[in-house]
Formats: structure tokens, C-alpha cells, sequence
């Protein structure tokens, strides 16, 4: 009964996706969005027509205007400078902006156009210094606040009355002031337009990146032949520009120039730019973030004003909360990775049956013995890692090893060896096709194709991402075994899309279907997954009938069919359950049947530490890593299977001396020969009564003429 | 040879010279006894905000809130005098409410972390809207009769010399024993050069940071007295100006980098003196108010770029973050 | 393009770090992530491309930067101290990744302080003193013992990483234990003791969690809130969260990395050590005397032998030996009883690393408890009374100075 519910409570409750949320980036932005969307609630609650439409457009208008601004602000900070002159720099166009239009009666397009210009031109002053002269960017701005602003006070005292006295009355005008599509205010309009261009800009295009890297570390964008002067000065011009697309909506919707205008808006927007999650000193932040960012602070002042509090009461509102917002920020940026570190790993029910006796003496297919005592050893301490092994036509042997070489034995002793192909990565699982091309899949990388010649070519390193997953899982991360079909389809199991080569353990502590098959059409070229949530697929063999492939589970102990064509296409089908090891590659017999290895050996206690996530749970959050319990890969066997998943024959090395750890065996020419992960041999056992013509290219591709 | 090489302070201090030289020569009524008294009485209460500026920046901090603490507690005192308290009654309960505002300051910067440019920028909010909103009946707080005698704080003279120039030099004074000859001001300078090394050496680091910011709240409510003094009431609306960048100006005009650990009080005296003297000498040349500011930011930005030139920051040792 | 080290950009992922100055115009992120996995990988390095470079530890970075100077195809390579976080087995692959750049023409600047690298893998060796060029050759002209001359201008290699200890101090009074201590990621159920009286060397590849087990004693890091372990001081429990109550319960900390928390870089090498004094003996000295900075830094300078021009002379003027003189002054100034070091010759000339290490062993002679931290082995070797090996955030292996090998402690140190 509480199995019954525990296994329930895995099955539905989806413990994996906290840790994907929380590792994707954009999460360093939760606290903000979560107080903006207090805030929302707690106004939209006490305030009558919060929600309505006019009262959205309203804030939308203003929420625009200052969004440039922010944008703006955004970037200089982002770039590692700050960007106080934007106040002034609002008055100043603002002020130009009715000054062309109701003075010299410009038209509009022209307005808007020098609008612009004047904007770029004041930030380009500070550009120029900040960037070029390399002053520090606070002071100088403040500097140029003052300039800017006594330069609007002299021009106001001079101009305000004729632009009070003009009252223009121009479509065009009153469109960008006031005018709206479907009811999103034109402001709005633009500013959604500038925001996803923005987005694309910082996170995909050249300059982004390199305004990212200036603020990240101006030194290292400078040793990396970043024009660095140059994008800093380019960054305030755009800032400039920016608070003038403000100006200009603010003045196309309230026409006015007072004394006051953008006196403090600096403040505001710089606020709202750190409250948005944008830090002081550069190197981080988003157009998400500025917008949120805008969003509270707006919310806030506006709510509140709109609640009829004193100014007093506002402001005390307004610091509080961004006080008490910026401190759990704080905490929250500092401890997001600790968090992920602890609560990444998430360990599921996983429940299996006693496994079938091995000892001698119980009898059964599995009985232990000493067979593979005797095997020859091919290239004693001359190769890492071989973890599988194959031979081509003129019987010479590959096997991969740990330094991403393809190593190559010469018959008809292999005791010559030559480094075939280096790839990198870990090589594990190995076929050859019609031509003679033998394709791997290496650990960390994807499929790999060499040819006869030793060039190695890429196959494939991308499938389709899966819409559901959190994790972005369209890079390949451990791609382990595969075969060809007839038709040139390549399957090849994925052990995990949860983590990286190097940490496939973990994954078998977790026990969770994190795994996958994925087909690659070498005709087209295209790459889809074909079954997805599988418990560490790994060997993969086509079946005889042509029409189907057997694969393994590694950590699922067991051996599962998936058809690929003919009338029970798609379906899967289990052949064996409940092995007494974890299964790994799977190879064809010369007498039709089936050889698999067994990787290592199931135990007692991990069977029942995977019945109880909890306690693995509490051991990936206190136990450092060397200390979890994991699968055992220390000794297994070779046994023989038959298409109904019967076990035939199994091969032991009891003393663990030759070769006790076994990922995979290939029959050829009535020997078998051994490949383990964790050894630095090759094992070659002499067959009684197998095939001695036997070879698997001429098996699967027909002897060539 | 060595190059000869000026730092800020001694551009700033040339550029201080020659204008005071010029003005000396060029405009009537400038170098006069009196007019030299006007333009340091000008300029004292900006000095004094200046000095404690200057604390927290070595400190490698920035105090935004300074005019609140200028502001408020001062208009706590005339209110509360208004409303018939005493008069020592009053200023203690300011100088509480300074204490525990500095004290706030300290612990958000301190001990929660959080940067000081946004922590004062909102803390200033937080006081000055409870000064609007609980403690002020009107936005100008009016000298009372119970405040009879306090006002020689920034009124009158003595031995010959203003008041409020007199306060300055104290504070010159009582800021440059603190942070010079004192084992607080020596953590402060160490703090503000390697807050890090700092920390490793066994300097209290975070008790130290809150204290900077508890006097710099304290010398922002005694400039705020001298002010109120001077004028003989509270407008407590100076928190919407724009003072505080006057404030920054004086301390890094006067050589105090932002980056922390350089500087001391010579250099505020310095950086308000350029600033007194170009405001003096434009009012006698009867610039209007704007165009005064157009030309002292003209001239800050000329000496800042100057110092750029004779100084230049290269890629290899910029500081990251250092704005 | 010449290619220096620390050339990353924290904020950045390690696939834009990469591809950073060579990035096109539009980047598919997905695509450059797995670019970057297939680049790093066929290399051999294990390192997410999805990762912030901030968060990788120092080996991993490092690997990040010796496949972006690869992939950038620089003509001209400058790896300085590329190996102190590799394991024997990376240094291999670097070794070959190395010797394979030179065969495609790339020069190489190898800056190591370890001789045996610089002698297996260099073709030209040149020695600097004191900022000086001293002497360029054929590696082949050189052994150990004319390099370490070169450096030096006298005869050391004896006194230098010389002859094997023949005897080992016996243990004092156990000063410190540690146990089960833990901060994810970096330190897992880490335990261990020190004793007063003798030198306790920490080995371990740079990353094994050795810095920060014992930034934690000293209170400049913190310990995981839950189940974060214990730490004795003279078997009293004791948790200290910032540094100041270590300092003042007789622990002191010589950072590993002066430059950023060693020394006040504008205060002259008095005041530095005066402000150790001050926070150690804060009593009575509320007003600073300058009389006896002076006499402070004076006599701890002597006994250092701190080579500066001029008593006002900046500490950042030092050179590398002297300026870690006045950080381990600073610390020895409030009287420790329990004495870190951690890397104390990193960035140090040869001859004031034979002064610092006499120091060391005159600390541990005077009957303080000594920790050196450090992840070159023959420094290691000629110490230590008794070695620790840390792998992986905890301590795994401990030798006696008589009975450890080189063979060993690296193989407890990666196994």
C-alpha cells in the first residue's frame, strides 16, 4: 500500500522539473516578476477599474515612455557605465521636439527625425567622453545633467510661451500622442517592437555579445579585439536616442515644456533598471528585466497615486518595497546555484522484483562460472577504455578509447596497434554500414562517421527539442550504442538528457526515464527522437526480422523491442525483464540468437535505495558525490538470448582476474571478443561450436563480391 | 626623470587658482573682506554636507539620503519647538531619529548587502516621505519663538567671522581628527581601499560601515541646524532638489575617488571652494541662476576631462564595477 | 593575436566565451552551444557549454581558456601557470595539446614556476630576476640546479626544495578539528585536526576544496547553515562568520591571492602591518600613533626582510616576494596561534621563497600550529612534518613527512 502511493506520488509529481526551472537563466529574474505580480494583485484588488482597458492604456502610454528610458539605462549599465544625463536629456528633447513643431512649424516626419538626432547627439557628448576619453561614467553624466538641464532652463525662459501659445493640430501628431491599433496605445506599439528587437540584439547579435563581455570584463573584451571604446561610446548614444523616443511620445501627448520636466526621472528609471535585477558595475541583465523592472515602479507610483495617498505615504510605499524587494534579490542571486545544486538531482521511485539467482549451485541460465578466465588479452595497458569493440571485413579490430582516439589492431595477431581516428569525446558504441563507413557514437559529442580512410565526419550532434521538456534537449549529451538498418536508418540510444557525460552516474541514482532513442536518416541527413523516457538506454541492435530493434535498459534492467516498420510499427514491446545485472550492449550471434553484456551486477541495497527516493533524496543533499551509493560496474557476465528473451548460456570471469567488467562482446569468426569501460584490455574468448566463417558485416550487408 | 604627474586635487586646485586669480583681477567687488566671508557662507552648509560625503565615500560607499537626514530631523526639531516642546527635548528626539536612520542606512549596506547607491536612494524616499507625510504640517517648517537663541548657530558672527563658516571649520576639524589621527578612520581608508583585505585582516568590518553611515547622517542633521539656523526656518522641499549632486561634485571635483580609500577633508575644502568661488563670482557678473549652472558644469566637465588627459585610466588596471 | 590568460567574461556562458571575437554576426544560441560541446569535447575537456564562467572552478576555467586559444588559432600563446589546476592526467593532454601547436606553428610562452615543466616541455628557457631578463638558452643547456642558480644568482638548489626531512616534529596539542564540515559545492564532510607545534601540509589539485575548508575556520567563508559540521578550536566548539572573532581567538589567514584580499595597496607597508596590530589589539590604541607604525613596521620589515625603497613606499610598488612578506606580516603581528598559508610562494621570486620558508619552519620550531596550503608538491615535500591530501572537498589521505612519496600523495590526491 505506502509502495503503492510512493510509486503514485513519483509517477505524477514531476520532482525533476524544479531543478531544470531553476537552472535556466532566466530564473534569475523571479523575485522581480514575483512582486510584480503582487503588486498587480494587491492594486487590481483595491483599486476600482484597475484592470480596465482605458486604465491599462493609460499605464501602457506611460509605461512605454519610461520603458525607453529604461531600455536605455539598461544598456549603459549592462556595458558597465551608468547613464545619469537621462533626465535632462528627456527635457532637452522634449523640448526640441515642440520646439520644431509648434516654432518653426516643421513636419512632423522631419520632428521626429531631429528629435532623434538631438537625443543621439546629447548622449554621443557623453559617448565620447565616457567611451573615448574614458572618464568615469558617474560623474561625467552628472556633469552633463547639470549642463543639459541649465541649458533647458536658459531655453524654456526664452521659448515656453510661444510653444504655450501654439496649438497644433496634426493627425500624425495626435496619432503618436495619443492614437492607438486595437486599443494598444502607439507608444506601447513601439516600444513591444523595440523590446523584442532589443531581446534578439543583447542575446544573439555580435554587438550584444559584445557590449555583455565589456561590462562583464572590460580586460578580457579588450584582449579579445573588442572595439571596447567604441561600443561604450555607442551604447550612450543609444541611450540618448532612446530617452528621445520617450520625449517625443511624452510631447506628441502633452505638448507642454514645464520647468520640471524628467527633473528626477534619472532616479525613477535607475530604480526601476536595479529593481528590474540590472546590476551596478555590468555584465548582467535583459530587456525582460528592464521591463519588469518599469513595470513595479510604475504600478507602484501610479497605484498609490491613484489610492489618494499622501505624497509622504507614496514614497515610504514605494522605498519599502524596493528595499525589502532588493534584499531577498540579493539572497536569491547569491544562493540560486546552491539551490540548483541541491535540488538538481531528483531521485524517482523505481521499484524491481528479486532478480534471479547468479550464485552456483541455484542453477538457472545465470549460474556463475569461470569460463572467461582464460581469455586472450589483446593490447594489455596499451588501450583506456574501450568500452565497445568491432571488426571490419579483413578482420582487423577497432575499439574507441578514452582519449577520443579510434584505435585499430591489425590481424591476424593484433598485437599492432595505430591510432585509426581521433575524435575526442568518449567513444562507446560502434557499427559499420554498407560502405564500410564505421560510425560511433562518442560520449559528449553525437554520431561520428570514418571512413575507410580514417576522415572523420560529423553525422549528426542535434535532434528536434521536445516541446514539453524544460531542458533544452536538443544537444546530444551521451549518446551510447547503435545499429543500421537496411534502409540506412541509424538508431542510437541517448543515456541521458539530464547530465553530461561525465556524470552518468548519477543519472542511474536517479532512475528516472531520462534517456531516449533517437533516429538518424543517413539519406537525408535528418535527425528525430524516436522514444523518449527511457531508464539509460543503451545497447541497441537490429533484430533479425529486419524490422524491429532490441534495446537495452540499462538501469530499467531489461530489454525492450521497438518495431520501426511493418504492421506493429512504433510499438514497444518488453523481451526480458527483470535481469540480475544492468544490461548493456546487445550484438547478433552466429547462430541467430542474441549476445548481451552485463555491466555490473545488481545489490540488495541499491534495489531497495531505489525503492525509497527519499532517502536517496537526503543522500545527494548531504553525502558528498564519492560517497552516494551507486550501480555497481565492477564484475558481469556475457549471456546469450534468443529472440523470445530467453537466456541461453552465460560467461563469467569468477576471479575477476581477465575480464570481469564487460560492456560489450562481438562474435567473429568463432571467437567473441570483450570490451569493458573501465578496463585497458581487449578480452578474445575461443567459441565451442560457433560459426568459425562468422563475420557480422557480411552477416548484416551480405558478403561482398 | 620622473614625469611630473598632477592628480585631481592639485588640477582642481590649479583650476581653483586661476579662477580666483582672474575674478581677483577682472571683477570689482570680488576680492573684498566681505565678499570673501559671502562666498564661504554660501557655500559652508554645502561643505559640512560635503565632509560627511566624504566619509562614506572613502569607505567605498555613496550616501544618497544625505538630504533627508539635512531635512528631516532638523524640521523635527522646529516642528516639535512649534508644537511646544523644549528645545533640548526636540534635539535629542532628532538626533535619535538620525541615529536610527544612519543605523538603518549601515545595516542594509552592511549586513543585508545591499548596494549603497540604491540603499540610500531609498531610504531618502523612506525619510523624507515620513517627514511629508507624519511629521510636517507644511512644507516649510517656520522658526518658532521656543527657538529663541539657536538661530546663532548659523546667524551672526564670531570674532568677526560667520557663524555658519565657523561650523565648517569645526567640522572640518572634528571630520579630518576622525579620520586621520583615529583608529575608526584608519579601518575606514583600509575598508575603502580592499574591503576584502579588510575583512581577512580582522577589521570589523561591518560595525565599522554602519557607524560611517551613522555619522554622515549626524553631520547631515547638523548641517541641516545650521541651514535652519541661517534662514530661520525648514523647507523641508530641499529634498527635491537637485543638492545632492552638488554634494557628489564637491567630494570627487575634490580628488575622492569613487573607488574608495583616497582622499581626506582637503580635498572637500578644495572641492567647495572652486564651487563657491565660481558661484560668487558669476552672481557678482549677475548671471542668471541657469546660466550659472551652465558655466560651473562648462567648468567641472574641463577639469574632469583635463584630469583624464594628465591621468589616463589604461585596460589593464580599470576596476571592474567601477563606475 | 596574442593570447593572454583571463580572458573570460565571468558573466558569460562557456559556449559565448568561447566563440567570443570570433562570434558571427547573428549566433543561433542552441548552435553555439553545441559547437562549443563538440569543440571542448574533442579536446577532451569535460565542460558544459550551457555554464556561466563564474561558477566553473579554476581547473575548469582554465580549460575554457586553453580551448579558446586554440580555437582562436592564435599565432602567439601565452599560458602562464597553466598546469597548478591540472591533474597529472590533464597535464598530459595539455602537454600534448601543447607540443601538437607547436607543430602548427604557434609560438608558445610557457610561464611556470614549476622547473620540471618548464624542462620537459620548453625548447627555449629564459630567466627573469627581479624584473630583469637574466639569461636565454637552449633547454638543453639547462638542469634543474642552473636554472634555479640563474634565478636566484647563488647556489640553492639544495636549501631550495633541497634534501628530504630527516626527522618530522612530534605533535603538539591538538590546536584545531574539523569535522564533517560542509559547503556545497565546494567542501563535502570534510574532517581533519592540526596540532601545535609542527607544520600540517595541505595538498591537493587547485578546486579539491582545500581554500575553502579553511577560509571557513578562519570565518572568511561560511559553513552550510544546515548540517554544515563542526569546528573545534582547542576542542571548543567554535563558529565564526566573519573574520574578526577568528583573528581574535588567535587564527590568522594568508590569502592565497594578496592582490585581492592581501594588502591596502595606496597604505605604506607600516600602515599595513600597523592595521593587522589594530585589529588584533584594538585596546587602548583608540587614537593612532604614528610613532609606533613606524616601529611596528620597522621591526617586522628587519625581521622579514622586506626590501622597499623608502620607508613611505607603497605596498603596491613591492615586488611579488616582498609584498607577501608584508601580508604574513600583518598576520604574524597579532601573535596567531594557528597560522595559515595559503599557496605562501605563489608569484614569489626564488630567493624570498627560501626566506619565507625558513620563516615557516621558525613559526612551527616556536611551538605555533602551521597550515600550508599549497598545490606544488616539492613545496609540499620540504615542509611538512605531516601531509594531508584533499580531493574532491574533503580530506582522504594523511602521511607522515617520513613515510610520503611524491607517487604517493598524487595518487591519493586524484584517485
Amino acid at each position: 500500500m505506502r509502495d503503492t502511493l510512493t510509486s503514485l506520488r513519483y509517477r505524477y509529481w514531476p520532482d525533476h522539473l524544479l531543478g531544470e526551472i531553476l537552472s535556466k537563466r532566466w530564473t534569475e529574474t523571479a523575485i522581480p516578476v514575483i512582486l510584480l505580480l503582487i503588486v498587480g494583485f494587491a492594486l487590481s484588488r483595491s483599486i476600482d477599474h484597475f484592470l480596465s482597458p482605458s486604465s491599462l492604456a493609460d499605464t501602457a502610454r506611460q509605461a512605454g515612455e519610461i520603458g525607453f528610458i529604461g531600455l536605455g539605462m539598461a544598456l549603459v549599465v549592462i556595458v558597465g557605465g551608468i547613464d545619469l544625463s537621462v533626465g535632462s536629456i528627456f527635457a532637452l528633447t522634449d523640448f526640441c521636439a515642440l520646439y520644431l513643431l509648434d516654432v518653426l512649424n516643421w513636419p512632423v516626419p522631419a520632428v521626429v527625425v531631429a528629435t532623434l538626432a538631438c537625443g543621439a547627439l546629447l548622449g554621443a557628448v557623453n559617448g565620447v567622453l565616457i567611451g573615448y576619453l574614458r572618464l568615469r561614467a558617474f560623474i561625467t553624466t552628472l556633469i552633463t545633467l547639470i549642463i543639459y538641464r541649465s541649458a533647458f532652463d536658459l531655453l524654456i525662459q526664452r521659448y515656453s510661451n510661444s510653444i504655450a501659445a501654439a496649438f497644433p493640430d496634426i493627425p500624425s501628431w495626435n496619432f503618436i500622442g495619443g492614437g492607438d491599433v486595437f486599443g494598444i496605445p502607439s507608444v506601447a506599439l513601439v516600444y513591444i517592437a523595440i523590446a523584442i528587437f532589443g531581446h534578439i540584439f543583447m542575446t544573439r547579435l555580435r554587438p550584444g555579445w559584445h557590449i555583455t563581455a565589456i561590462g562583464g570584463s572590460r580586460r578580457s573584451a579588450y584582449n579579445s579585439g573588442i572595439p571596447v571604446r567604441r561600443t561604450i561610446a555607442l551604447c550612450y548614444v543609444a541611450s540618448g536616442a532612446l530617452t528621445s523616443i520617450a520625449a517625443l511620445f511624452f510631447a506628441a501627448r502633452l505638448g507642454t515644456v514645464g520647468g520640471d520636466i524628467g527633473v528626477g526621472l534619472e532616479v525613477i528609471v535607475l530604480t526601476a533598471t536595479v529593481l528590474g535585477g540590472i546590476t551596478l558595475g555590468g555584465g548582467k541583465g535583459s530587456v525582460a528585466k528592464s521591463l519588469v523592472g518599469v513595470l513595479i515602479v510604475l504600478l507602484i507610483t501610479n497605484g498609490l497615486t491613484t489610492l489618494n495617498a499622501r505624497g509622504g505615504i507614496n514614497r515610504m510605499a514605494l522605498a519599502g518595497i524596493l528595499l525589502v524587494a532588493a534584499m531577498v534579490d540579493i539572497r536569491w542571486q547569491k544562493n540560486r546555484t546552491r539551490i540548483i545544486s541541491k535540488v538538481y538531482v531528483a531521485p524517482t521511485y523505481h521499484a524491481l522484483p528479486p532478480p534471479p539467482a547468479t550464485e552456483i549451485g541455484q542453477g538457472g541460465p545465470f549460474e556463475q562460472n569461470d569460463k572467461l578466465r582464460d581469455v586472450e588479452l589483446i593490447g594489455l595497458g596499451r588501450i583506456e577504455a574501450p568500452e565497445d569493440v568491432i571488426l571490419d571485413r579483413n578482420n582487423n579490430l577497432y575499439a574507441g578509447s578514452r582519449h577520443g582516439d579510434i584505435m585499430r589492431f591489425f590481424a591476424p595477431d593484433y598485437q599492432r596497434m595505430e591510432v585509426f581516428a581521433h575524435i575526442g569525446g568518449q567513444p562507446l558504441g560502434m557499427a559499420f554500414d554498407r560502405q564500410d563507413n564505421l560510425y560511433v557514437c562518442i560520449g559528449g559529442m553525437g554520431l561520428y562517421r570514418i571512413k575507410p580512410d580514417g576522415t572523420v565526419e560529423k553525422a549528426t550532434d542535434e535532434t528536434n527539442r521536445s516541446m514539453h521538456s524544460v531542458n533544452d534537449d536538443s544537444r546530444l549529451r551521451l549518446a551510447d550504442d547503435l545499429d543500421i538498418t537496411d534502409d540506412g536508418l541509424i538508431f542510437f540510444s541517448e543515456a541521458t538528457v539530464r547530465y553530461e557525460m561525465d556524470e552518468w552516474p548519477i543519472d542511474g541514482l536517479e532512475a528516472r526515464g531520462n534517456g531516449r532513442i533517437i533516429c538518424y536518416d543517413t539519406k537525408t541527413g535528418a535527425t528525430h527522437t524516436a522514444l523518449r523516457g527511457l531508464k539509460f538506454p543503451n545497447g541497441i541492435c537490429v533484430a533479425s526480422d529486419g524490422q524491429s530493434i532490441l534495446f537495452a535498459e540499462t538501469f530499467g534492467c531489461s530489454i525492450k523491442r521497438l518495431w520501426f516498420a511493418g504492421p506493429k510499427k512504433g510499438q514497444v514491446e518488453v523481451v526480458m525483464d527483470n535481469l540480475p545485472g544492468y544490461p548493456d550492449n546487445i550484438n547478433l550471434a552466429s547462430d541467430g540468437n542474441y549476445w548481451l553484456a552485463l555491466v555490473g551486477m545488481r545489490s540488495p541495497s541499491l534495489d531497495l535505495a531505489w525503492k525509497m527516493p527519499g532517502f536517496r533524496r537526503r543522500m545527494a543533499k548531504r553525502v558528498p558525490v564519492d560517497e552516494w551509493l551507486f550501480p555497481n560496474i565492477n564484475t558481469g557476465c556475457v549471456v546469450k538470448f534468443n529472440e523470445q528473451g530467453k537466456i541461453l548460456e552465460s560467461f563469467w570471469d569468477l576471479r575477476g582476474e581477465n575480464h570481469p567488467m564487460i560492456t560489450s562482446m562481438r562474435e567473429h569468426r568463432g571467437y567473441l571478443y570483450l570490451g569493458g569501460i573501465m578496463n585497458n584490455r581487449i578480452g578474445r574468448y575461443k567459441l565451442d561450436n560457433a560459426d568459425p566463417n562468422f563475420v557480422q558485416y557480411d552477416k548484416r550487408w551480405g558478403k561482398a563480391s | 626623470m620622473k614625469r611630473l604627474r598632477f592628480n585631481q586635487q592639485e588640477i582642481v586646485f590649479a583650476v581653483f587658482a586661476v579662477l580666483f586669480l582672474a575674478f581677483s583681477i577682472f571683477l570689482r567687488g570680488f576680492l573684498t573682506p566681505e565678499n570673501m566671508l559671502t562666498l564661504l557662507q554660501n557655500v559652508a552648509v554645502l561643505g559640512i554636507l560635503g565632509l560627511a560625503m566624504a566619509i562614506v565615500v572613502i569607505g567605498r560607499g555613496i550616501d544618497i539620503s544625505l538630504i533627508a537626514a539635512l531635512a528631516v530631523p532638523p524640521g523635527l526639531v522646529l516642528q516639535m519647538v512649534q508644537n511646544g516642546h523644549s528645545l533640548p527635548a526636540s534635539l535629542l528626539t532628532a538626533a535619535l531619529l538620525t541615529i536610527a536612520f544612519g543605523l538603518v542606512n549601515g545595516w542594509l549596506i552592511a549586513y543585508a548587502e545591499v548596494p549603497s547607491l540604491f540603499a540610500t536612494l531609498a531610504t531618502g524616499l523612506l525619510l523624507a516621505g515620513l517627514g511629508q507625510a507624519a511629521l510636517f504640517q507644511l512644507d516649510v517648517v517656520q522658526w518658532s519663538d521656543g527657538m529663541k537663541g539657536f538661530e546663532r548657530l548659523g546667524q551672526g558672527t564670531i570674532l568677526g567671522i560667520p557663524t555658519s563658516i565657523v561650523m565648517f571649520a569645526i567640522a572640518c576639524v572634528v571630520v579630518a581628527f576622525l579620520l586621520r589621527q583615529t583608529r575608526w578612520g584608519a579601518y575606514i581608508y583600509a575598508i575603502g581601499d580592499n574591503p576584502y583585505a579588510a575583512r581577512v585582516t580582522g577589521i570589523p568590518s561591518r560595525p565599522i560601515i554602519v557607524l560611517q553611515y551613522v555619522v554622515a547622517a549626524l553631520i547631515g542633521c547638523f548641517a541641516g541646524l545650521v541651514m535652519a539656523a541661517s534662514v530661520n526656518s525648514m523647507p523641508t522641499r530641499v529634498f527635491n532638489s537637485t543638492l545632492i549632486y552638488d554634494v557628489i561634485l564637491v567630494v570627487v571635483l575634490g580628488g575622492i575617488g569613487l573607488s574608495g580609500g583616497r582622499g581626506g577633508v582637503l580635498n572637500v575644502i578644495i572641492g567647495t571652494l572652486l564651487i563657491g568661488t565660481m558661484l560668487n563670482g558669476m552672481t557678482i557678473m549677475d548671471i542668471s541662476y541657469a546660466g550659472q549652472n551652465l558655466v560651473k558644469g562648462v567648468v567641472l566637465l574641463l577639469a574632469v576631462i583635463t584630469d583624464s588627459f594628465l591621468n589616463p585610466r589604461n585596460e589593464e588596471t580599470a576596476q571592474q564595477g567601477d563606475i | 593575436m596574442v593570447f593572454q590568460e583571463n580572458s573570460l567574461v565571468p558573466t558569460m556562458t562557456v559556449a559565448q566565451n568561447l566563440f567570443l571575437g570570433q562570434e558571427k554576426f547573428y549566433n543561433r544560441l542552441r548552435g553555439i552551444y553545441i559547437a562549443a560541446q563538440q569543440f571542448l569535447q574533442s579536446l577532451n575537456f569535460d565542460v558544459t557549454p550551457t555554464a556561466t564562467v563564474s561558477g566553473l572552478g579554476a581547473a575548469k576555467k582554465q580549460m575554457v581558456e586553453i580551448a579558446r586559444a586554440v580555437l582562436h588559432k592564435a599565432k602567439v600563446i601565452i599560458f602562464d601557470e597553466p598546469t597548478a589546476s591540472l591533474t597529472p592526467e590533464e597535464k598530459k593532454y595539455f602537454f600534448d595539446l601543447v607540443r601538437d601547436l607547436k607543430k602548427r606553428g604557434v609560438s608558445i610562452v610557457f610561464i611556470s614556476h614549476a622547473l620540471e615543466e618548464a624542462l620537459l616541455l620548453a625548447d627555449r628557457i629564459t630567466v627573469l630576476r627581479d624584473g630583469k631578463h637574466v639569461i636565454t638558452d637552449d633547454a638543453a643547456k639547462f638542469d634543474r640546479a642552473a636554472i634555479v642558480q640563474a634565478m636566484v644568482g647563488r647556489d640553492l638548489s639544495n636549501t631550495l626544495y633541497g634534501a628530504r626531512k630527516a626527522s618530522v616534529r612530534p605533535a603538539g596539542a591538538r590546536v584545531l578539528t574539523v569535522q564533517n564540515l560542509k559547503m556545497a559545492p565546494m567542501v563535502k564532510n570534510n574532517s581533519l585536526s592540526v596540532f601545535a607545534g609542527q607544520i600540517t601540509g595541505v595538498f591537493g589539485l587547485v578546486g579539491a576544496g582545500r581554500t575553502e575548508t579553511f577560509k571557513i575556520v578562519s570565518g572568511v567563508l561560511k559553513r552550510d547553515f544546515f548540517h554544515g559540521g563542526e569546528i573545534l578550536l582547542h576542542d571548543k566548539p567554535v563558529r565564526y562568520r566573519v573574520p574578526a572573532p577568528a583573528v581574535k581567538a588567535g587564527i590568522a589567514y594568508v590569502t592565497e591571492d594578496r592582490k585581492v584580499e592581501g594588502f591596502f595597496e595606496t597604505a605604506s607597508i607600516a600602515r599595513n602591518i600597523y592595521l593587522g596590530l589594530l585589529s588584533k589589539f584594538p585596546g587602548g590604541r583608540m587614537m593612532l600613533s604614528r610613532r609606533e607604525t613606524n616601529s611596528v613596521g620597522k621591526s617586522w620589515s628587519q625581521r622579514l626582510k622586506v626590501r622597499a625603497i623608502g620607508d613611505e613606499a607603497k605596498v603596491v610598488e613591492l615586488s611579488g616576494g616582498n609584498q607577501q612578506k608584508v601580508v604574513i606580516a600583518k598576520s604574524l603581528v597579532q601573535e596567531p596561534e594557528l597560522i595559515i598559508f595559503d599557496e605562501p610562494t605563489r608569484g614569489v621570486d626564488v630567493g624570498a621563497i627560501v626566506e619565507i620558508h625558513e620563516l615557516i619552519n621558525q613559526l612551527a620550531d616556536e611551538g605555533k600550529a602551521v597550515v600550508v596550503i599549497s598545490s606544488y608538491l616539492p613545496e609540499i615535500m620540504a615542509l611538512s612534518d605531516r601531509i594531508l591530501v584533499s580531493r574532491q572537498g574533503k580530506v582522504v589521505e594523511e602521511f607522515s613527512a617520513l613515510e610520503a612519496t611524491e607517487e604517493k600523495i598524487m595518487y591519493a590526491a586524484i584517485h
